[in-house]
């Protein structure tokens, strides 16, 4: 756990500074007490694990379907070169979309349930995870490809002991980059009326002026995206070994 | 003797954007089983192209290329053919023993004809360094896995294409040496590809000479030179009447007049 010293203290120094500024009374009445906002979490410890949970599920869902979609898509355009710009377009104009104008719209076309708002929490993250897969299948080089060549590898093989590996430290930044998208993406989505959800609870305490809520539930969308961030970053330190040796080899 | 590798009138044509270019004219070669053969010529005479026509890298335009009897393609599928290429191309998420394994996991368990990779590691003198990644070894050694990598499963012909080109003249020599030890222990037919004269003298039973734009094989040196090879004989003269011979055969064709640029060692 080397490295995390320095965050841990700025982020203790700041949390204090806020405390101590707002209790002298220097800070707007929009900017909460740290403690308030964690005395919420105190006291409703059932209102963070369901809202919390809720829109985990929904995040992951729209995750694995963005992860099935963009896998096939890219495994298809580097079978089929001539498809590879469309795909990359189609990807790049769903990202494009807002997804707070696409939300009601979409709404209108599959209803609001949950359907939409795993819809959206993929059309959310699928950008930088189609990045990495159509980058990492292109990432081995042409000497490489030539020695399974001369090897006679077969397709299969050539894709298990070349392409797949050297797609690897690419898709994992895509996959990365995507967790706290997704998050996010759900979140939106739950604004469009869901009656649970880290989202929800953003919008209700919006409308009935909860500041404490208001930040709690900003603290909690925080922790959700850095945590599934972080889990990807685990699963990479452990996969990729070779690729980080490689880069604080002096 | 047997003849391995036989080139019969082969021509290579690149289409370029503005015209094509033609790589190679007619070459002819035959190389005799068991022979450490060099190629050597200027930058772009087409001595690369030339060892992957023969690696079944690339097809010839026209021409013939038989290699011990059957085609490249037929020769490469039979796993026949082990190429070294200028960089050593070694995966860098696999240790050195997974890399020299690379080769026998794609032929798979069928053929039990490969050497061990534990023995390859031995013969190349990467004993102790099984376990390491590429990035970990300086640039002989990854070369050196490349070639235990080429040898591993015992092919009968070893295609090496400017393999130390890119080391340091001292790491060099002692890589030549221990090249020729390998090959002379692994009895493989070798071709190198090489634009350095004293280098090919000193590796080869015969220096066949290219020249440029287009590509031909204009003269062939035969190196009378003891074997086993060792440095003392860079001293000898026998050794500088192999070298001025490779060098007049290189400049003398070329026709010009006056001091040219010696940019072979």
């Amino acid at each position: 756990m080397r490295g995390w010293g320095l965050p841990l203290v700025s982020a203790a120094f700041v949390l204090i500074l806020a405390e101590a500024t707002q209790r002298a009374g220097l800070l707007p009445s929009v900017v909460p007490a740290p403690s308030l906002v964690l005395l919420q979490a105190w006291d409703n410890p059932a209102l963070v694990s369901n809202n919390c949970l809720a829109t985990l599920g929904t995040a992951t869902a729209g995750y694995v379907v963005a992860m099935t979609v963009t896998f096939a898509a890219s495994a298809l355009a580097a079978m089929l070169y001539r498809l590879y710009g469309a795909v990359y377009n189609l990807g790049l104009t769903l990202h494009a979309i807002p997804v707070i104008a696409a939300t009601p719209l979409l709404a209108i076309l599959i209803g609001g349930g949950p359907p939409l708002r795993v819809l959206i929490a993929a059309l959310s993250c699928q950008f930088p995870m189609l990045v990495g897969m159509m980058q990492g299948m292109r990432a081995a080089d042409s000497r490489q490809r030539e020695l399974m060549h001369v090897l006679a590898a077969s397709r299969a093989d050539t894709w298990r002991y070349l392409l797949l590996p050297a797609a690897l430290p690419f898709v994992f930044a895509g996959l990365k980059i995507a967790a706290p998208s997704a998050i996010l993406g759900a979140i939106t989505a739950e604004w469009a009326g869901a009656d649970r959800g880290v989202g929800a609870v953003m919008l209700n305490a919006l409308f009935s002026f909860d500041v404490a809520k208001v930040w709690l539930s900003v603290l909690l969308t925080c922790i959700l995206s850095a945590g599934t961030y972080g889990i990807w970053a685990l699963a990479e330190s452990h996969l990729l070994r070779w690729k980080i040796s490689a880069e604080n080899f002096p | 003797m047997s003849r391995d590798i036989v080139l019969h009138a082969v021509s290579m044509l690149f289409h370029g954007r503005e015209a094509d270019l033609l790589a190679l004219d007619k070459v002819d070669l035959e190389i005799p089983a068991g022979r450490f053969v060099s190629l050597i010529g200027p930058s772009g005479c087409g001595k690369s192209t030339l060892l992957r026509l023969i690696a079944d890298i690339l097809k010839p335009h026209s021409g013939r290329i038989l290699l011990g009897g059957d085609s490249p393609r037929a020769a490469r599928l039979a796993r026949a053919i082990g190429v070294v290429f200028q960089a050593p191309t070694l995966l860098p998420w696999r240790t050195v023993r997974q890399n020299v394994e690379l080769p026998l996991k794609i032929v798979g368990s069928a053929v039990a004809r490969g050497a061990s990779p534990d023995e390859m590691i031995r013969l190349v003198g990467l004993e102790g360094f099984e376990n390491a990644l590429p990035h970990e070894l300086s640039g002989g050694m990854q070369q050196r896995a490349a070639i235990a990598r080429a040898l591993v499963l015992r092919p009968r012909i070893l295609l090496l294409d400017e393999p130390f080109g890119a080391l340091d003249e001292i790491t060099r020599q002692r890589m030549n040496l221990e090249l020729l030890r390998i090959w002379a222990e692994s009895g493989t037919t070798a071709l190198l590809v090489t634009h350095s004269i004293a280098e090919a003298v000193f590796m080869s039973d015969e220096v066949h000479i290219m020249s440029a734009r287009p590509g031909r094989i204009t003269g062939t040196v035969p190196i009378d030179l003891p074997r086993p090879r060792d440095l003392a004989m860079m001293r000898g003269r026998e050794f500088f009447d192999c070298v001025n011979k490779v060098r007049d055969g290189l400049f003398g064709y070329e026709g010009i007049p006056g001091p040219v640029p010696v940019e072979a060692f």
